[in-house]
């Protein structure tokens, strides 16, 4: 009976054991609002205009994770987050109880000196300037329609690691030990901070870059 | 007997395997720097140089497959016999006769480059023919279709396969083999350089010398040797084309200082790539040293210091004129191992 006993007990511990999570998935949503967004949808944004998105790219990279104030694991990336392909998405990385997470949005400086690169880094994926080399960090593309009807496209192809105009960002969430952390992305905050009347488009390194990497990355928060 | 024979078979049996080795790992080739060069600012640590690499990459240079429409290869604009440069084209056409805004740069020790272009704004070699490949105006074609195009021929997969040991062909492989032969283009034999390595019977004239002087004192800041450049950027005060409106690397860096300066180019084989300037606004030798001698306006405020005009005497001109004829390389020019690839 004892041994049954012990044995119902091991074959528990090694359930439980296998079954805990030894994982922290971050997933990384565009939304307007709290409202997660699909690619060619029309969604409203606070300012009663119409938006639809038709390109939503980012690089994500240099990811830290820190469990009591101490850097527990690192995972360099970067990784390519794309809408039009939802498995990229989501990232999956082998830690648990952490703390808080710390990346960068975008692709720093040494990468891109570093010649021509493989897999998500790869120019065909449409995220490097060529004639202006470096890695475009961010890409937002889309049309706006006013309440008036005017229609607006726009393009935010935001990049550039050469200062005085560095456009790479570090962002940093709680996770309180999470297993599932959604980071949403408000284009709502985005598009309604920009003036889009003033600039619907972007292209290139300099000022303007460096003015709307920071305000993407202050529309990053936690869902 | 049998023995021998068991010798014999074994014998065999390893050099098959031997042979199988060399196959599948292409043996790397040394990147020779010439003697009192400084050091390449290529490395090769990502990409070892093989002859394997070399060849596939020549062949790619030489391919019209890369361009939209099979007409355009990279030697169409860069033409080994013209220093890898396009001759007599003040800027050059490419697909559908389309013609650029910047005179074709030569391809020569691009290895001690660390940028490209007029403006610079290219940071690695690997990186830079992706330019020509994809501009509208030169070869107008996508990344996509040259691979799809590369990876359904009938030569290129075991090409790459020798190479890179893999016949998967993708952008990081094709750019890898075109820098292994971009970055070969070493040109270091002209008269200047055997009168430098003091080779026997290699000497200047008077004329030569003293024009040798004139350079040193003049033109050398920026023209450094050994390279003839100091692969840095800086304006001569040339006015901009009312039509090409080409403001030069202010156009990668924003910075105001940057306004109307353009990359320092070599002047290794300068007597047969012409014509001259980021526009080829100056079709012979003589227009340019005119223009440094009286033609530089010192009042332009983008005129980088301390340039000013040099006001050579017409023998000072005809000295600097006849040092620079020692620049040109023919041995480079016309080595059989830069040039198309007959097989």
């Amino acid at each position: 009976m004892d041994k049954i006993v012990v044995g119902f007990a091991f074959c528990f511990i090694l359930i439980i054991g296998f079954g805990q999570t030894t994982s922290i998935n971050i997933t990384f949503q565009p939304s307007v609002s709290n409202e997660f967004i699909e690619l060619n949808s029309i969604y409203s944004l606070t300012d009663s205009s119409k938006m639809e998105i038709a390109t939503c790219r980012l690089y994500v990279s240099n990811f830290t994770f820190y469990s009591n104030n101490k850097l527990v694991s690192e995972q360099k990336g970067p990784f390519l987050i794309d809408l039009e392909n939802p498995e990229s998405l989501q990232l999956s990385f082998p830690i648990s109880g952490v703390d808080y997470v710390r990346f960068n949005l975008g692709i720093d400086s040494s990468t891109n000196v570093a010649g021509i690169l493989d897999g998500d880094l790869d120019p065909i994926k449409g995220m490097y300037w060529t004639w202006n080399s470096g890695y475009i960090n961010s890409k937002v593309e889309g049309t706006l329609t006013k309440t008036n009807g005017v229609k607006i496209p726009f393009e935010y192809h935001l990049g550039g690691y050469l200062p005085p105009y560095p456009t790479l960002q570090t962002l940093t969430f709680s996770c309180d030990k999470t297993e599932q952390l959604i980071i949403q992305l408000d284009i709502n905050q985005f598009l309604t901070t920009l003036e889009i009347d003033k600039c619907s488009n972007v292209m290139i390194p300099g000022p303007k870059a460096v003015e709307l990497s920071n305000l993407i990355a202050t529309c990053f928060k936690i869902h | 007997m049998k023995n021998r024979v068991l010798f014999i078979a074994f014998c065999s049996c390893a050099l098959v395997l031997i042979s199988f080795k060399f196959k599948t790992e292409p043996a790397i080739i040394e990147f020779s720097v010439p003697k009192n060069w400084p050091k390449p600012v290529y490395s090769f640590k990502n990409n070892p140089l093989t002859e394997e690499g070399f060849q596939l990459g020549r062949k790619l240079f030489y391919d019209p497959i890369l361009s939209r429409d099979s007409t355009i290869s990279c030697a169409s604009c860069h033409l080994q016999y013209t220093g890898f440069t396009h001759v007599d084209h003040n800027v050059s056409h490419g697909i559908d006769g389309k013609k650029g805004t910047r005179n074709s740069p030569v391809l020569i020790n691009l290895a001690w480059n660390s940028t490209f272009h007029w403006d610079g704004g290219v940071n690695h070699l690997e990186v830079q023919g992706i330019n020509p490949i994809q501009h509208p105006a030169e070869m107008d074609e996508k990344l996509e279709n040259v691979l799809n195009k590369l990876n359904g021929s009938s030569t290129y997969p075991s090409l790459f396969k020798a190479a890179f040991g893999t016949d998967q062909i993708t952008t990081s492989n094709l750019m890898k083999a075109l820098t292994l032969y971009t970055v070969s283009l070493v040109s270091s034999d002209s008269k200047y350089d055997r009168v430098m390595r003091k080779e026997k019977g290699a000497q200047f004239s008077e004329q030569e010398k003293n024009g040798l002087k004139i350079f040193r004192n003049n033109c050398a800041v920026c023209h450094k040797e050994p390279l003839f450049t100091s692969t840095t950027f800086a304006s001569n005060g040339l006015k901009m084309d009312s039509l090409l409106k080409d403001v030069g690397r202010y156009a990668i860096t924003h910075n105001p200082a940057d306004s109307m300066l353009f990359k320092i180019p070599t002047l290794r084989n300068v007597e047969i790539t012409f014509p001259y300037m980021h526009d080829g606004r100056y079709k012979k030798l003589k227009d340019v040293i005119n223009y440094y001698s009286d033609g530089i306006d010192p009042t332009v405020n983008y005129l980088s210091k301390p340039l000013k005009p040099f006001h050579f005497s017409d023998t000072e001109k005809k000295d600097l004129l006849s040092f620079l004829l020692t620049l040109t390389d023919k041995a480079f020019l016309y080595n059989p191992r830069y040039s198309f690839p007959k097989n």
